[in-house]
This record gives structure tokens, C-alpha cells and sequence, in this order.
């Protein structure tokens, strides 16, 4: 009798457990994919249908392919991309290699003050982008009152002296260095954090063998930091395509449209001027491109962690 | 001899070098913090002034500031970290919400269309956000919710929801199942052994999730540009509007870009070493 009892209550436990892991597999992933179709898929899906559509005096009519077809000839977008791919390269290669040798510098407990420097390199990732944009633009590049110009002035090297993002020429790469100066901290800490949980072993064995400090790097550290660098570059890749705010705090997009990458064009378009079907039909270009993005770095690198 | 004195040699050079690199890295900060006691007419001197007399008013007339939109700039500093803190927390609060409890789902069970799903989600991280703008522009017109609370805290959960739920799916793969398999052992039920064992063991991770879906959201400028008018300032566009028209009040813009940054460099002094794992998105183990 009290055996029965105890199976019958063996066998309303796992019913219970298992209607717990349903509740699990299902209802916890249910308030987030509402969440999620609402504020991702509705305005994705609303993008696609406006950009089938144009604003013709003032009434949202179908149009077909006609605002890709404006997309395709017009060059303008072509040129965005253009500019966004350039800024990303660079800026994405200077970050990585710049981020791996201060972190094999201060990597060296021994310095004195190491730990506050470290601690120090990460403030200009925490400036609000927006702000870095301003104090750039007006106190550092200006070409009169800035000052780097009178630096430059100071240590004897004025052909160095330039007007930096007012110039056609230096507008890109002073956004870039921008971009350097305010997120090579984040391949830093990534890689110290890399190399600090190093094995030494491996090290060790170098050592023995006679090799030389550079030999140790390439042949030893580089190959076991190689995933937390392949990790390094898609995040800086990512946070490069974003980046709008140093674009449109720095420049605006200008001299002309020499730094107009993918979101100060479709920014333009929207609210400069008001032409909501091109500026939809790059969203959806824009958007195609991550998907082909995201799903390359998903089967390449991220998925095969899980 | 020669060797110890190379070592010697070397040594300094590095020494010389970290703080050569940490002074290049700093310089256009501390130039800011200076330029923020500074006049306006010492900020705008050519040649750049290194001496002046420091003054603080710049902070003063942020903080002081009334509220009456007759004055010298267009709207109360206070008011916009107000704003923005609501937003942020708010926007925040409904990723961890219900990001916890996906990243938890999606970490346990695996399949071929739950792969989907995550891509759909790494998607959304990666995803410009001029992307949602557009139409969050076009929809928030039609339902007239326009420079709102609402349209803008909807607005930046698509920049913390998704971010936290990819990096709660890692910080859940990484907590073993051992711990979990001893419980149901032991007689706990799966939802019991998620409260009381992997919950308390994600803590660094939904902590990690949190300051840093605050720092995006805190940080994002172009929903709020794009989104809202007069009524829903954040901080980003106070900086932005000392940009005038007819002058540019350098001073108080660079003093409330100093305030604004306070949360996120406490943040970092406290939480450096949980940052690291969350800038990745949980896929470096630091």
C-alpha cells in the first residue's frame, strides 16, 4: 500500500517535472519572441512594404522597384558603402594590431602603476560617443584654436599641420583616428584579459628551445590568442558599420560627401530630404547585408561554440 | 654586467613607453576636463591656453538651471539626465526581464529551429540601428506617438533586448550542467533548479548585461534624434543643443558631456573585470 503510494507520487513528480521543462523550453522564450517580433520584425516588415512606396505630393503611392532602381544608378549609396567599408578596414586592422602591442606592453606586471594605467587606457571608451565628437571637432581638430594643429606647431613639424575634418582629404581619417583613440581600449582589454590566462607552459618550453621574444609572440602567443582575435575583429567590424554619431557629430557626412557612410546616407534621406522610399529601400539593402553578415559569422566562428 | 644593464635599459624604455601610450590616450579627455573650467573666450583662444583662471560656472549654470526656455540655451541639463535615466532603466529593466529567462531557455534547449532564432537575435545585435529607424520614424507618425516616452523606451529595447539575450545564452553556457543534474537528483524540480542554482550563479553575467545595455542605451543618439522633439530630451542631444544657431556655448556643452559620463565611469571602475567577458558577448572567457 505505502509503495503505491510512494510510485503514484514518483510518477505525479515527473509529470510535474516535465511540464516544468516545458514551461521552460517554451514560456520563457515565449515573452521574448513577442517582445522581439514587435520591436524588430513589425518595423523591419514595415520598411519593406515603404519601400515599395514614394512620397508623391503627399500621398504614400506604390511604385514598384523604383526606389532600388534609384538606389542602383544614383551611386550616392554605392559611395556610403564605399566609405563604410574603407573606414571599417582601417580602422578595424589599426584597432587590432594597435590593442595587441599596448596589451604585450602592459602586460608586464612589473611596470609601477601598471594597474592604474590599465584602469586609465578604458576612460575613452566610456565617453559618451557624441560628446568625443564634439570635443574633437571643436577643441582638437579646429584648424585655428584646435589643438593638434598647435601641437604640431609645438614640436617643430608644421607640414604635419592640416584642417583635419574640414579637409576633404583628412575628413575620413580623422574620423578614424577618432575611432581609434576611442575604442583601440576595447581590443586592449580583450587581448590582456587573452594573454593574462595564458598557459605557461608553452612559454616556458620557448624559453628552453632558445627562442627569441619575438619567436615566442608569433610562433606561441599568436596562435593561442587566435580565436580571441578572430572574436576582436567581428565585434570591431561591428561596431564599425554602426557608427554614426562621431560621423554626424564630426562632419555631418562632409566635406561634401566625403564621409557619408551607410547610416548618415540613409539618415539624409529620411530627414534632409524627406525621401522616406529611398531611405526605406537602403534600410532594406542595409538589412540584407547584416543577415548575410550575421549568418557568415554564425556558422563561421560563434556557432561553433555552442 | 653588460646583459643586467641591457635588461636595465629595456626595462625603462617600456616603462617610458606604457606611459608614453596611456598620456596619448588620456590627453584628449584630461584636454576636456580642463577645457570644462574654462571660459568660453579661453576655450576659443588660438593659440590653445594652458593657464587660465578655472572657473566653474560652466557647471553651475547646468545645474541651476531654472527650467524657463527663455534663457540662454534651449533645455534644462537636469532635466534631459532625468529623461535619460528613466529611459535607460526602463528599456534596461524590460531586456533583463525577459532576456534572462530566453537567454536561460535558448542555453538549455537546442534544435534546429531555435538556431533560427538565434540568428534572428545575433541579427538584431549586429544590426545598424538607422535600420529600425526609418520605420519606427514612419509608424510613430501614423499612431501619433511621436516625441513620446513610450516610442523612444520601445525604441532603444531593440538595442538592449537582443544584446542581452545573446550574451545570457553564453553566460548560461557556461555554468555547468552537473550542478544542475546533482539537483534534480536531490529532488528539485527544474524551475526550482533554475531559481536557486543558475540564477545566482549568472549573477556576474546579468550584472555584466545590465551596465552594459545601460551604456548603449545611455549612450544612443540617434533614436532620440530621430524620434523625439521637444518633450523627450536625453542627454546626447543636451550636448547636441549647445550647438545654437547663432553661438556655440562650448563650456556647458563640454561640462555636461563630463556629467554624463559619471555613471559609466563608475560603472567601469567597479566592474572592469566583469566588462570584459560582457563586451565579447560572453565569447571570451577573461
Amino acid at each position: 500500500m505505502f509503495l503505491i503510494h510512494v510510485k503514484a507520487k514518483e510518477r505525479q513528480n515527473k509529470t510535474l517535472r516535465k511540464h516544468q521543462w516545458v514551461v521552460i523550453e517554451i514560456y520563457f522564450l515565449i515573452p521574448a519572441i513577442i517582445t522581439l517580433a514587435g520591436i524588430t520584425m513589425y518595423p523591419v516588415a514595415y520598411g519593406v512594404i515603404m519601400s515599395f512606396r514614394d512620397l508623391i505630393s503627399g500621398k504614400l503611392i506604390f511604385v514598384g522597384l523604383a526606389n532600388y532602381g534609384r538606389l542602383i544608378a544614383g551611386g550616392r549609396f554605392a559611395h556610403s558603402l564605399y566609405i563604410t567599408m574603407v573606414f571599417t578596414i582601417v580602422a578595424v586592422i589599426v584597432e587590432t594590431i594597435l590593442g595587441m602591442l599596448i596589451a604585450l606592453l602592459y602586460s608586464d606586471d612589473k611596470i609601477a602603476g601598471i594597474f592604474v594605467l590599465r584602469v586609465l587606457l578604458v576612460l575613452p571608451m566610456i565617453v559618451i560617443p557624441i560628446v568625443v565628437a564634439m570635443v574633437f571637432r571643436h577643441l582638437i581638430y579646429e584648424p585655428k584654436m584646435g589643438v593638434l594643429n598647435y601641437f604640431f606647431d609645438l614640436i617643430r613639424l608644421p607640414m604635419l599641420k592640416s584642417k583635419w575634418s574640414c579637409d576633404i582629404k583628412t575628413a575620413l581619417l580623422s574620423l578614424i583616428l577618432i575611432d581609434i583613440w576611442e575604442r583601440t581600449p576595447f581590443p586592449f582589454l580583450v587581448f590582456l584579459a587573452g594573454i593574462k590566462s595564458l598557459p605557461k607552459e608553452p612559454h616556458e618550453a620557448a624559453l628552453i628551445d632558445g627562442a627569441s621574444p619575438w619567436q615566442t609572440f608569433f610562433y606561441v602567443t599568436l596562435p593561442l590568442l587566435r580565436h580571441i582575435i578572430m572574436v576582436v575583429i567581428v565585434f570591431r567590424a561591428i561596431g564599425c558599420i554602426k557608427a554614426f554619431d562621431i560621423f554626424y557629430g564630426v562632419t555631418a557626412g562632409g566635406p561634401g560627401v566625403a564621409t557619408e557612410n551607410v547610416s548618415m546616407y540613409i539618415y539624409y534621406q529620411m530627414f534632409k530630404y524627406n525621401r522616406v522610399g529611398t531611405a526605406s529601400a537602403s534600410t532594406v539593402i542595409t538589412m540584407l547585408i547584416t543577415f548575410c553578415f550575421v549568418f557568415f559569422i554564425y556558422k563561421a566562428i560563434l556557432g561553433k561554440e555552442s | 654586467m653588460d646583459s643586467k644593464l641591457a635588461r636595465r635599459i629595456k626595462y625603462t624604455i617600456r616603462v617610458i613607453l606604457a606611459y608614453v601610450i596611456a598620456l596619448l590616450f588620456l590627453a584628449p579627455f584630461l584636454w576636456m576636463l580642463i577645457s570644462s573650467f574654462k571660459k568660453d573666450i579661453d576655450i576659443t583662444a588660438s593659440p590653445p591656453k594652458l593657464f587660465f583662471d578655472p572657473i566653474i560656472s560652466n557647471y553651475r549654470n547646468i545645474i541651476q538651471w531654472s527650467g524657463e526656455r527663455t534663457g540662454l540655451f534651449r533645455f534644462p541639463v537636469l532635466g534631459c539626465l532625468e529623461t535619460s535615466l528613466i529611459v535607460t532603466i526602463i528599456a534596461t529593466g524590460i531586456a533583463l526581464l525577459v532576456g534572462i529567462i530566453a537567454g536561460y531557455s535558448l542555453s538549455r534547449f537546442k534544435s534546429k529551429k531555435r538556431e533560427w532564432i538565434r540568428i534572428w537575435i545575433l541579427s538584431a545585435v549586429i544590426a545598424p540601428p538607422v535600420v529600425f529607424m526609418v520605420p519606427y520614424f514612419m509608424i510613430a507618425r501614423i499612431l501619433g506617438l511621436f516625441d513620446s516616452y513610450t516610442l523612444l523606451i520601445i525604441a532603444s529595447t531593440t538595442i538592449s533586448l537582443p544584446f542581452t539575450i545573446w550574451m545570457m545564452i553564453g553566460f548560461f553556457n557556461d555554468i555547468p550542467k552537473d550542478l544542475e543534474e546533482a539537483a534534480y537528483i536531490d529532488g528539485c524540480s527544474p524551475l526550482k533548479a533554475f531559481l536557486i542554482i543558475s540564477l545566482p550563479l549568472a549573477k556576474p553575467g546579468i550584472s555584466a548585461a545590465a551596465t552594459l545595455s545601460f551604456i548603449n542605451v545611455w549612450n544612443n543618439l540617434i533614436f532620440p534624434l530621430a524620434l523625439t522633439a521637444d518633450r523627450v530630451k536625453t542627454i546626447p542631444l543636451a550636448v547636441q543643443g549647445f550647438l545654437g544657431w547663432t553661438r556655440i556655448f562650448y563650456g556647458m556643452m563640454i561640462a555636461t558631456g563630463v556629467l554624463a559620463i559619471i555613471p559609466g565611469l563608475v560603472i567601469t571602475i567597479f566592474a572592469s573585470k566583469i566588462l570584459v567577458g560582457g563586451l565579447t558577448l560572453g565569447a571570451v572567457k577573461g
